[in-house]
């Protein structure tokens, strides 16, 4: 009887020796990890960097310099930038808003109120509402029309639940009238990230001043607490370099410093600053971030047909 | 090969039974302790953790989101920028290292931060030390909900109705200074003494004064560190580089403070640290003073008071205010319950965008893999339950409508120009309605719980064995 056990324990030896070792090996393994990873650790730092900076931070040196981008440049003139965004191909009405309160002031008669989200224009194709704008221009690259300093207060409405304005580029020195000039109250809420912020209660009928105090990099939000489905945007900027394309999809800023390397901004509510893959006068263009290079020639107007195809927005 | 063999079989064949007494026992005994032992190394891993701070992944997240992603090596950078500024949850620093040169001990127009003795008492692991001062406040006391980080994501989050507060926004509810302005170090302190009535946040009047202190810099310090953290995440999103260098990001100190303590200058935007630091320093420049109120809340059964609460009453429903089109024509907070805070702005906007559930389901499913919490709506407040969050003196309720709640929906009723309270005319004040009404809506308010429609239904009259 030995003899048989012995020759059955004979044959699985190899298999006992191999599974032990997978044994020991995936043991060993977790044991080395552990079980309690976690997933949202990031970008572990490296501590000898971090102890680097935190010396040079006390021993009250600046520290190694950002490199400064904007190469010493000469202004030689003034340009023009133009262009149309249309959108190629048919796009699908915007989504109706679901006006859940107020309905005899917000949705006179019961017609269906649709959102602004993307607005195309049925006879040209344009995309109404996405703004320009140029980054890093100051000083004596600011033509004498677009300087920072307008202080003029602009009329900001909203009636039958809408905001009139549905994308606003303004300037900081610049004021918002906001007014109610519905029946009912609205709060209008501007939340913004570097500037001054308001929630505050309209009563119907009256206005509230708002200025932004200090300028954006993108569009901030308006909108209403009491009746959620408003919304609109607004860009304050220091220097009047920016506009929002009309009806048709066209667009003119004036007077951009000539000889220098701008950057210009494109926003739209759906897309934001994606606008990679985006045709711009039929060949593909790059894109980062939303901004698109130009130099301009002292005089020049510079065309931009920009193309966005009706599936990136919808 | 040939040895293990020998081993193996020569064990195998000691049969058990005929094993002496005792040692079968210990044999198993001795398995069972390995087990254990090797259990625990599997489970713990060789590996011991120092404590660390998260970095922002969901802000990271809304960055990528909008079309401008944040590479792994910029993240990295903007870790070690914060290492090196703010230190560990167990060796805290102040951002801009106190050189002894530079402050002038005697001087009070300098300040360089943080109060670090205060926030070594709240950091680090949890001890008494020998004089019996406890260690390790945070860890101790707050860190469960909170999050060692202070971003409302600590293990017991998930579980809590209202969530803890994300300290890292800078975002604040319950203050007495108007709009989106900081809180003061009092607001803060109010929060610690009293808790927050109707939620999870309890109150921590049993501990001592000192302890309470170190709490609320350390909260203040952890709110710092969000917020720069936050401000170097969206510059490095927008622009792909820092702001400026790390001496820049750091300086702007010594801010100049005049007499009552509040900065004098702003510092400049690629002073990151200095900026923020700036905000809750001039916090106390906008404190909502109340105007006089009319009527004495001592006395609730005067005819004064009855009189204040039906003009309440008229201005609750009034279309100036139209306090009902949120709390709900009863005023149980059922008006409206479909926007979130701005600690859910990424919902938010998600939700104005889209409305194809599958959508909305992948994006929240792709913001809770790196920290969000499971978004919910705020509703507004039920003001027939007698609870409230901000605190139930007549002011507290005063400032509530006065400035609105900042982080969530609730608007403004007073602007910024009438906090100054007795001293603004009517005139300048401006607001939806004059500051003496809003006592009235504050009388109405706090009546409401003892309105017959509050009580509920009627009590039991009790039974044969509860005899009343």
């Amino acid at each position: 009887m030995i003899d048989q056990r012995s020759r059955q324990y004979q044959k699985r030896r190899s298999c006992v020796a191999v599974r032990l070792l997978f044994f020991f090996i995936s043991v060993g393994s977790v044991a080395v990890t552990g079980c309690n990873r976690d997933n949202l650790r990031g970008a572990i730092p490296d501590q000898a960097v971090a102890k680097e900076i935190r010396l040079t931070l006390a021993s009250s040196d600046v520290g190694p310099a950002v490199a400064d981008q904007s190469a010493s440049q000469q202004r030689t003139g003034w340009g023009t930038l133009k262009g149309q965004i249309r959108v190629v191909g048919a796009m699908p009405p915007d989504r109706l808003l679901n006006i859940n309160k107020d309905q005899a002031v917000c949705q006179p008669g019961g017609a269906p109120v649709r959102g602004e989200t993307v607005e195309v224009d049925p006879a040209t194709g344009g995309l109404a509402n996405v703004v320009l704008y140029a980054l890093d221009l100051d000083g004596e690259n600011v033509h004498e029309g677009s300087k920072a300093g307008k202080t003029d207060s602009i009329f900001y409405d909203q009636k039958v639940c809408r905001y009139l304005s549905h994308v606003l580029p303004m300037q900081t020195t610049q004021s918002l009238e906001v007014k109610n000039s519905d029946t009912v109250s609205h709060n209008t809420q501007i939340q913004a990230k570097r500037g001054r912020s308001i929630n505050e209660n309209i009563p119907p009928g009256s206005s509230v001043q708002y200025s932004p105090g200090k300028e954006e990099k993108e569009p901030i939000s308006v909108n209403c607490a009491v009746h959620p489905w408003m919304k609109a945007y607004l860009l304050p900027r220091d220097n009047g370099y920016f506009v929002t394309t009309q009806q048709d999809g066209s667009f003119e800023i004036a007077n951009l410093p000539a000889g220098i390397d701008l950057s210009v901004q494109a926003w739209q509510e759906k897309l934001g600053k994606n606008f990679d893959g985006i045709k711009v006068n039929g060949q593909p263009a790059t894109w980062k971030r939303g901004r698109i290079a130009l130099n301009l020639k002292p005089d020049e107007t510079v065309m931009l047909d920009v193309e966005i195809p009706a599936s990136v927005l919808e | 090969m040939k040895r293990f063999n020998k081993k193996v079989t020569a064990w195998r064949g000691v049969p058990w039974g005929r094993l002496r007494f005792g040692v079968k026992h210990r044999i198993l005994r001795a398995s069972f302790a390995n087990l254990f032992w090797a259990c625990f190394v599997v489970l713990a891993g060789c590996q011991a953790e120092v404590p660390y701070f998260r970095p922002n992944l969901v802000e990271i997240e809304i960055e990528q989101d909008a079309g401008e992603p944040v590479t792994e090596a910029q993240q990295r950078t903007i870790n070690e920028t914060m290492l090196a500024l703010f230190g560990t949850p167990d060796h805290p620093a102040n951002p801009f290292p106190q050189d002894a040169e530079i402050v002038d001990a005697t001087s009070p127009l300098t300040t360089f931060g943080f109060d670090v003795g205060k926030l070594k008492t709240s950091a680090g692991r949890v001890y008494r030390d020998e004089e019996g001062n406890q260690h390790g406040l945070f860890r101790l006391h707050c860190a469960h909900c909170h999050g060692v980080t202070g971003g409302g994501d600590g293990p017991t989050a998930p579980f809590l109705n209202p969530y803890p507060r994300d300290y890292r926004q800078g975002v604040f509810k319950y203050k007495s200074t108007f709009g989106a302005a900081k809180p003061t170090h009092d607001d803060l302190k109010r929060v610690l003494v009293n808790g927050v009535a109707g939620t999870s946040m309890p109150s921590f009047r049993l501990l001592p004064d000192n302890e309470i202190e170190a709490l609320v810099e350390y909260v203040r310090y952890l709110s710092v560190r969000g917020e720069t953290e936050i401000r170097l995440i969206e510059y490095m999103a927008a622009e792909g580089e820092m702001p400026g260098s790390v001496g820049e990001i750091a300086g702007g100190f010594p801010l100049a403070l005049d007499e009552e303590g509040i900065p004098e200058e702003e510092p400049e935007e690629e002073n990151v640290v200095a900026s923020v630091l700036y905000q809750w320093k001039s916090a106390p420049l906008q404190v909502i003073r109340p105007v006089s109120s009319p009527i004495d809340y001592a006395n609730p059964d005067s005819v004064a008071m009855q009189a204040s609460i039906a003009r309440g009453e008229e201005l609750f429903y009034s279309k100036n205010l139209q306090c009902n089109s949120c709390h709900g024509d009863s005023a149980q907070g059922d008006g409206q319950r479909d926007k979130y805070t701005v600690w859910f702005k990424w919902r938010e906007d998600l939700g104005t965008n889209n409305d194809d559930p599958a959508e909305i389901d992948r994006v929240v499913h792709q913001f809770m893999e790196v920290g969000a919490l499971q978004p919910r709506t705020i509703h507004p407040r039920n003001l027939r339950l007698g609870v409230y969050r901000g605190g139930r003196r007549p002011i507290d309720v005063y400032r509530r409508i006065y400035s609105g709640i900042n982080g969530g929906p609730m608007p403004a009723q007073g602007t910024a120009s009438g906090i100054g309270g007795n001293e603004v005319p009517d005139g300048e004040a401006g607001g939806s309605i004059r500051r003496e009404q809003i006592w009235d809506v504050v009388s109405y308010v706090l009546s409401l719980p003892y309105e017959p429609l509050s009580q509920g239904p009627p009590q039991r009259q009790g039974s044969k064995y509860t005899p009343r």
